[in-house]
């Protein structure tokens, strides 16, 4: 048999991916078999010498049924930025569908390869929620409207927005990032094309109260950079305001000792 | 006074208090109507300072005004500091702008006492109904509750805030008597019960059974007092009492009032700080020892006779859990086939989650020396103290894992000091 390209319209496109897997699986194609790309320009070239399907398009057979716990666990997988996701993905329910208990061993390579990417999705979503800083533009009409600029490492995005509109339901809001950008209304989500951080806004006049108040419950009597680092990863702090601060605060620590 | 020096001023006096929790709320948004804000189960920590403390609310005092005269606390009224007042709008404005901005997961108020402690609980409160009823705040509101405010105002503070705290501060009565001579364990203890009964009644009422057709209408619900219960703070290191003593005023505490956490403060040098309390600072250690310890009493199964050492301290050197393997060699080996939950979970190394998966694993197969990395578990920590099919310890490796500790150790003290 020869091997079959299977396109996925984006990063996200999660009901693509289980429409193709229960395809496959209804036609008995082996992991080995399948070649998972995104309906990208750029990657077209590459797959040119195998048969290729779209994913949305191959009639799924439907009585695919797989443990609840994989499910949760294989969605927050599913948005990890590794490529590999695809094909670990697919290799788990084909195993599973050879036999149910493998899902059941929590020593099995596949599951805890899964459970990890789960994890680390999971954290970037949490961190997400405690990180995106919103500043506000007034408009010409007068009208405020709150954006931020977020690089997230996982395809996270979309997954986090219901979070922010339960949060601030009644504000107008955006959110830029390098992939997508969502934006809400009061009313709508939409979800449009990725942006630039030139995009968003600089500080605005407010900020500054922030600034004094991050400053001011700093205590430099405990200084424990280690601990802000794990709390705090370093590879978000050039997109959070106070950041530029740490390092005069840690100083004037060392200075008087 | 401008907002930002006062802010600056009533920020730096709240630094003292370890909380900053956001966590135990009843989840709620704001999606259905013009509210602000939402809280989730598990708290969020919006940033962390350079002393690598979470910061998830703005934590400031309503004013550092003080009628007491605390040795301990910077704004004891012989302080000679700069002092500061905030309006109460001025609270209300600074949580929205700050919460929009999302840097904070609501506000944790607390103040010193001004007038009379009715007087300042009520100041208190008018915030925290001014953000709940007058701008729809769903965020999250710690209030600091004042010891010998009278119930009903402490039951008018549970319907606003998520949480209230009242202050221990000492681990002893005598102690609060020498350092605190304006507060009494009796009133604060007070103040303790009447958060703990009202927090009962609440929960009690939304318990009712469904009723049958033909009852009468359904009473109305109680309304809601403080979801995310109480907690409190232990100054630590500023009088003499040992470990030992302070793990029995926590226990009793989460007996007594069902806290959810008891906070242990590090005693640290405050600017002009009158004689009578110690010239040095407790160790930051001693009290990352202590939550160790309160985290064995409470999820772990240990008593607090069996974690101090014979002197009544814990170990600074080990964390609790390996000082008392160590101190208890008899215990070990531990079969990691055949223990039970309870052994296990007495196993250096081995947290509440490892020990659930490794259950989890050996129900299929059984578990071997190569199993341990690939469920992410300390290995090092742990193989001195467990028997595998492949893997039995040797004599002396507990020892070596002591001495590896230390050389560790002092590695990373002279890292600090190159980085500084």
């Amino acid at each position: 048999m020869n091997a079959l390209t299977v396109t996925l319209l984006s990063e996200t496109d999660w009901e693509g991916f289980s429409q193709a897997v229960r395809f496959l699986i209804g036609q008995g194609v082996p992991p080995n078999r399948v070649i998972w790309r995104l309906a990208d320009p750029r990657e077209i070239e590459l797959f040119e010498a195998t048969e290729t399907a779209a994913a949305r398009d191959l009639p799924a057979k439907a009585g695919l049924y797989l443990p609840a716990s994989f499910v949760d666990v294989a969605r927050l997988a599913f948005l990890h930025k590794a490529r590999a996701r695809f094909d670990v993905l697919y290799r788990t329910v084909w195993r599973i569908g050879e036999n149910r208990q493998r899902w059941q061993n929590p020593l099995d390579p596949d599951r805890l390869q899964l459970e990890q990417m789960s994890r680390q999705v999971r954290r970037e979503m949490h961190w997400m929620k405690a990180f995106v800083r919103f500043r506000r533009r007034v408009d010409a009409a007068g009208k405020q409207r709150y954006i931020a600029w977020f690089e997230p490492q996982h395809h996270i995005v979309e997954a986090v927005a219901p979070f922010f509109i339960r949060r601030f339901g009644a504000m107008r809001w955006v959110i830029l990032t390098p992939r997508v950008s969502i934006a809400w209304d009061g009313g709508v989500l939409s979800v449009g094309a990725g942006a630039k951080k030139a995009d968003a806004p600089p500080a605005d006049a407010g900020e500054a109260l922030w600034l004094a108040y991050y400053q001011s419950i700093f205590n430099p009597a405990r200084l424990n950079v280690r601990a802000m680092k794990k709390g705090m990863p370093v590879r978000y702090w050039s997109n959070l305001p106070e950041a530029a601060s740490i390092g005069l605060l840690a100083r004037g620590y060392s200075e008087k000792n | 006074m401008d907002i930002q020096r006062k802010l600056g001023i009533l920020a730096g006096a709240a630094k003292y208090d370890a909380s900053c929790a956001s966590s135990g709320a009843t989840r709620r948004g704001s999606i259905t109507d013009k509210g602000l804000g939402s809280t989730e189960r598990s708290g969020i920590c919006h940033s962390f300072g350079p002393d690598g403390r979470c910061i998830s609310l703005l934590k400031v005092l309503l004013t550092n005004w003080c009628v007491y005269d605390c040795q301990y606390c910077v704004n004891r009224r012989s302080s000679d500091i700069p002092r500061a007042r905030f309006q109460i709008e001025e609270i209300v404005r600074l949580t929205l702008d700050f919460y929009r901005r999302n840097v904070i997961e609501g506000l944790f108020l607390s103040s010193g006492v001004i007038r009379g402690p009715d007087y300042t609980m009520e100041q208190m409160i008018a915030v925290a109904r001014s953000l709940r009823e007058q701008h729809g705040f769903r965020g999250y509101i710690h209030l600091k509750t004042i010891p010998n405010a009278s119930e009903e105002l402490v039951r008018r503070a549970g319907r606003y805030a998520d949480r209230l705290s009242v202050n221990i501060e000492l681990p002893t009565a005598e102690s609060l008597t020498r350092l605190a001579p304006e507060k009494e364990a009796g009133a604060i203890k007070r103040t303790m019960a009447q958060i703990r009964s009202a927090h009962d009644e609440s929960g009690e009422a939304t318990r009712k059974p469904r009723s049958l057709p033909d009852a009468p209408p359904k009473p109305q619900r109680a309304p809601r007092f403080a979801p995310a219960g109480q907690s409190t703070q232990m100054i630590v290191g500023a009088d003499g009492s040992s470990d030992r003593a302070i793990l029995d005023t926590s226990a009793a505490l989460y007996s007594a009032y069902r806290l959810k956490r008891v906070y242990y403060s590090a005693f640290s040098l405050i600017p002009r700080a009158p004689p009578g309390l110690p010239v040095q600072a407790a160790p930051l250690l001693r009290e990352h020892r202590l939550y160790q310890a309160d985290w064995l009493l409470r999820f772990y199964g240990f008593g607090q006779d069996e974690i101090v050492m014979p002197d009544g301290m814990l170990s600074l050197e080990v964390d609790p859990k390996l000082a008392w393997a160590l101190a208890n060699p008899s215990h070990f080996p531990v079969d990691l086939n055949r223990a039970s939950k309870q052994q296990l979970l007495r196993v250096p190394g081995l947290g509440i989650r490892s020990v659930e998966r490794l259950l989890a694993g050996r129900r299929v197969r059984g578990i071997r020396r190569g199993d341990l990395d690939r469920l992410s578990i300390a290995v090092a920590k742990v193989l001195p103290f467990v028997v595998l099919p492949d893997h039995r310890p040797r004599d002396g490796d507990a020892r070596r894992l002591l001495a590896g500790l230390r050389q560790a150790r002092r590695a990373t003290q002279l890292d600090l000091f190159a980085e500084s």
